[in-house]
């Protein structure tokens, strides 16, 4: 009985030292992450001319911290202008590039853009789409600037499922960014 | 200790016939001796010829051979391990072979080799033991809510369904525990981790308060938490118990049942089978509803042993896994959203109660395989030898992520543990142990990088040895630790590989002196080490939740504590006394520190916080009174303080528990039934942290609270069965409050009112 039990602890120990020695850990994923966003693209036209387009970005291509992000554009945009504004979300972290502007459609009932605009009277933004429920989603937009000014415009995209009240305070947050606007 | 004694008298034909000229002293007196329950040969029995002061030892055969002797009397006296010495005395006239049968007394066996399952806590220091009476009281809890009874172990929350012990103030990678022998290894340095480990497995629990690295190596620098396995029965019969408890805050309730047995036919074979399920909705506080904290528990547990004289061996197997909802309310995205939450009464987030768990959710699994022998080595001791193995899975899903696209964090880390520690008596004065132990680790992960695949290997080596003389016991040790961490990353194009050394020795001295009946002084100075964890070496990211962007630091060392500490112990008919101090001073104390700029992203401005090194001292006191009056009386009091300083910027640490203190009266009293009734009633108060380093955190400690709690049990008798029964309420008053321990105090209030009905039926 002592020799079988010797012989039992002598196989289940080699067995262990046999697994302690697996070549999985060396070998670890890429680190990028899923279904980020790293990029936010304002697209701009000129109701009165289509051919006027005016694109805005913000990229932080590595994801929420280590590298600063590499682009924060000025929004510049004319006066007395109606603009459709189109948001477009990229993840550029990986290669080729990830749309997610089509995900976030496809769970419209779930998201929500808001436009914060300080000065309020620096443009005007409207919702010019829907989700399937019927509220605003944001991806299309209606700008109307007035006069020269300057301020900024904040794009908020919250993640509200289930729960789209209408408020920008309500879910989680995806998206905070505040442009510096001019309107001249 | 029983003692047979046989008066023999044999008298031989052969004998009559020869005792008058050849009665040169050359007679032989051999025999073999056996057991008397099991007919087995005795091998290792020492065989004492008092006559002549010589002894020798049978032989693996049972045989022994005493040569050289006189005809006449001759007492032998035979000793073996966990049997009574048996005397027996023989007249001889010629060689003379006898038979000798053995009665064992099992359970004395099992105190002297099985102690504990070798897993009992040798050292001097100040420990609270909660009993097999004290944990049924708390059955269904989980451990760290269990372990919040004792004075100086507070505990750290995530939540309602989230919490692990803080010793002193010390949690996650600073203190160890102990799961029946083997160090729980999961990914334990998040404090939003709780111990995957079933409390039902376990009949003690002790809790070593203060640095044990010399026994237990890395880690063991605030304390160590001991769960300790009941005794398997060997030679008994089948027996068994069935819990069950009932919560009414949570709408659910834990199912636990074990039952074990020996074998008639096979008296050295022993089992136990046992397994627990605990489910429940999600928790209420006073005023509203957590919404997605429901949980979902279980756990399978087995052993197995055979003992023989000299040895014994025992495999243990088990298997627990938990699904956790993680509070809706405290998902949140960026500071702006934590502005909101922290500027609102009541949580974000808040839907009816339901048992369903949605994302954002936990899923652990952990597994763990242990071998456990003993060998006697004589008088002078036994060696205990354990091997184990455990695999810890985490994953956690975030709210936003499609559950069918997998995880979005996975953890599988694997740990293989050795060691072998001599239990020794080197004289009547002298007992130590000493040891050397390995350990193994392998984790991998998959889905979004937090913490990278690492592999470790640790070494220790550790003697301590113990010299009682009356009312004093002086002890003193060291060990010898040594660490290779190897952790690997893929850069896309490469993988890189980063290998960090660390090793430390640690020693303790110790002191305790009995003075008359009562009193009983203890003094201890020891060091302990930890070497960095993984998360503080290699973290990086988002944190999510916390709103927070986390760096770790890849040129940490290791953190050395210097612990004193003193305690006083009265112990009399009527009063128990328990009072103790310490002052810990830890170099190398790793913490977050806050970094500017804050970080931009998408989401807007992020902190970044990046582990840091500095020097702390913390020092405190616990102390817990028991007094007994009129025989069925008793009132208890209890305190523990804690102050926490980082010496090198001379502010406060953060996230340390406040000051707190309880009282309870309990009555115990028969019935005309003669039923035993136990009631009682007891309260907490915790006081508001006021010791805290300003503008570090996001909100300022909540207020000071009281908890009152309440409860009532008896017995039942069905025929031959006692069932016990007891209703316990938790938040008596229902009273609206926050810890500053729990992570959730950002965005909720605490549990509410629990009324918890515990029913405990021994089975056969």
């Amino acid at each position: 009985m002592k020799k079988s039990s010797i012989i039992l602890t002598t196989a289940l120990f080699s067995g262990i030292m046999f697994w302690t020695s697996c070549k999985e850990t060396e070998t670890p994923p890429v680190e990028n992450e899923e279904e980020l966003i790293t990029t936010v693209e304002l697209t701009f036209t000129n109701q009165d001319d289509p051919a006027d387009v005016l694109t805005f970005r913000f990229s932080d291509p590595d994801g929420p911290g280590g590298a600063d992000p590499d682009t924060f554009d000025t929004i510049r945009l004319a006066t007395s202008s109606v603009y459709d504004l189109s948001v477009f979300l990229l993840n550029e972290s990986v290669s080729p590039v990830e749309d997610i502007t089509t995900e976030v459609e496809e769970e419209g009932t779930d998201h929500q853009f808001f436009f914060v605009v300080d000065p309020a009277s620096l443009l005007s933004v409207v919702y010019a789409d829907t989700d399937s429920n019927g509220d605003p989603i944001g991806l299309l937009n209606t700008v109307t600037t007035n006069t020269a000014a300057a301020g900024t415009l904040t794009v908020i995209l919250k993640h509200q499922p289930d729960m789209k009240d209408g408020s920008s305070t309500t879910g989680e947050t995806d998206i905070e960014l505040s442009f510096i606007t001019e309107v001249n | 200790m029983r003692l047979l004694i046989y008066l023999i008298l044999f008298n031989t034909f052969f004998a009559a016939a020869q005792t008058d000229s050849t009665s040169v002293c050359s007679l032989v007196l051999s025999g073999t001796i056996y057991d008397l329950e099991t007919d087995e040969v005795l091998s290792y029995a020492a065989v004492y010829h008092s006559e002549s002061g010589e002894g020798t030892i049978t032989d693996v055969k049972g045989a022994f051979r005493l040569s050289g002797l006189c005809p006449g009397s001759h007492t032998l006296r035979i000793d073996h391990i966990g049997c009574p010495p048996l005397t027996v005395m023989y007249t001889i006239t010629s060689d003379t072979s006898v038979t000798l049968h053995l009665q064992h007394d099992l359970y004395q066996l099992e105190d002297l080799i099985i102690t504990d399952h070798g897993n009992a806590y040798q050292g001097n220091q100040s420990t609270a033991v909660l009993e097999k009476l004290d944990l049924e009281r708390s059955a269904g809890d989980n451990l760290g809510t269990i372990l919040e009874k004792v004075p100086g172990v507070w505990s750290l929350k995530t939540g309602p369904t989230i919490s692990k012990p803080a010793i002193h103030g010390l949690h996650s990678n600073r203190i160890l525990i102990m799961n029946n022998g083997v160090r729980m290894e999961s990914q334990q340095w998040g404090s939003e981790h709780g111990p995957e480990i079933d409390p039902f497995i376990a009949d003690e629990i002790t809790v070593v308060r203060g640095a044990a690295s010399v026994r237990y190596g890395s880690d063991a620098l605030g304390g160590v938490v001991l769960l300790q396995a009941p005794d398997l029965p060997y030679g008994d019969s089948l027996q068994g118990a069935l819990f069950l408890v009932g919560n009414s805050n949570t709408r659910g309730g834990t199912v636990s049942g074990n039952i074990q047995g020996g074998l008639e036919r096979l008296a050295p074979l022993a089992w136990r089978l046992q397994g627990t399920w605990k489910g429940g909705g999600d928790t209420h506080a006073p005023d509203y509803v957590l919404s997605n904290t429901a949980y979902r528990e279980s756990g399978i547990s087995g052993a197995l042993g055979w003992m023989e004289n000299n040895w014994s061996t025992e495999l243990f197997v088990s298997r627990y896994q938990t699904t956790l909802g993680i509070l809706a309310a405290a998902h949140i995205g960026n500071l702006t959203d934590l502005n909101v939450a922290l500027a609102s009464d009541t949580p974000l987030v808040m839907r009816p109660f339901s048992y369903s768990i949605s994302e954002p959710r936990q899923f652990i699994v952990h597994q763990l395989y242990k071998s456990f022998t003993t060998i006697s080595t004589g008088d002078i001791g036994h060696l205990d030898i354990t091997i184990a193995y455990q695999d810890n899975l985490r994953q956690e899903y975030d709210q936003d992520r499609n559950p069918d696209d997998g995880p979005s964090l996975d953890f599988n880390i694997g740990t293989f543990t050795t060691e072998t520690v001599w239990e020794h008596r080197l004289s009547r004065r002298f007992t130590g142990s000493g040891g050397i132990s390995y350990m193994n680790q392998q984790n991998v992960w998959s889905g979004r990088y937090f913490i990278p695949n690492f592999r470790s290997n640790s070494y220790g080596l550790f003697w301590t040895e113990k010299w009682v003389n009356g009312s004093w016991k002086v002890e003193g040790g060291a060990r010898y630790d040594f660490r290779r961490l190897e952790s690997f990353r893929n850069t896309g194009t490469a993988i890189s590989t980063t290998v960090r050394d660390f090793s430390n020795i640690s020693w303790l001295a110790g002191a305790s002196y009995n003075l008359g009946e009562h009193w009983k002084f203890l003094l201890h100075s020891g060091t302990a080490w930890r070497a960095p964890a993984i998360n503080e070496l290699y973290a990086a990211g988002l944190h999510h939740g916390a709103a927070a962007i986390e760096y770790g630091n890849p040129d940490l060392v290791q953190e050395i504590g210097w612990n004193n500490s003193f305690a006083a112990e009265y112990q009399s008919n009527k009063l128990f006394i328990d009072a103790g101090v310490f002052v810990h001073s830890i170099d190398n104390f790793i913490y977050l520190d806050p970094v500017q700029p804050p970080a931009l992203t998408i989401a807007g401005a992020f902190p970044v916080f990046e582990y840091r090194q500095t020097d702390a001292l913390l020092y405190g006191s616990d102390v817990l009174v028991r007094y007994m009056f009129y025989k069925e009386w008793q009132v208890e009091g209890r305190a523990s303080l804690l102050r926490a300083r980082d010496v090198a910027t001379d502010s406060w640490i953060i996230y340390m528990p406040a000051d707190r203190w309880g009282a309870s009266l309990l009555y115990h009293f028969h019935d005309r039934a003669d039923k035993g009734w136990d009631v009682s009633f007891g309260m907490n108060h915790v006081f508001t942290q006021s010791r805290f380093p300003e503008g570090r955190d996001y909100a300022d400690p909540p207020p000071a609270y009281t908890l009152a709690e309440a409860s009532i049990g008896s017995e039942m008798h069905f025929n031959q069965l006692t069932i016990h029964w007891s209703i316990t309420s938790n938040n008596l008053f229902n009273v609206s409050y926050r810890d500053y321990l729990d992570r959730f105090r950002y965005y909720t209030d605490a549990a509410g009112r629990d009324v918890q009905l515990r029913i405990h039926i021994p089975i056969i």
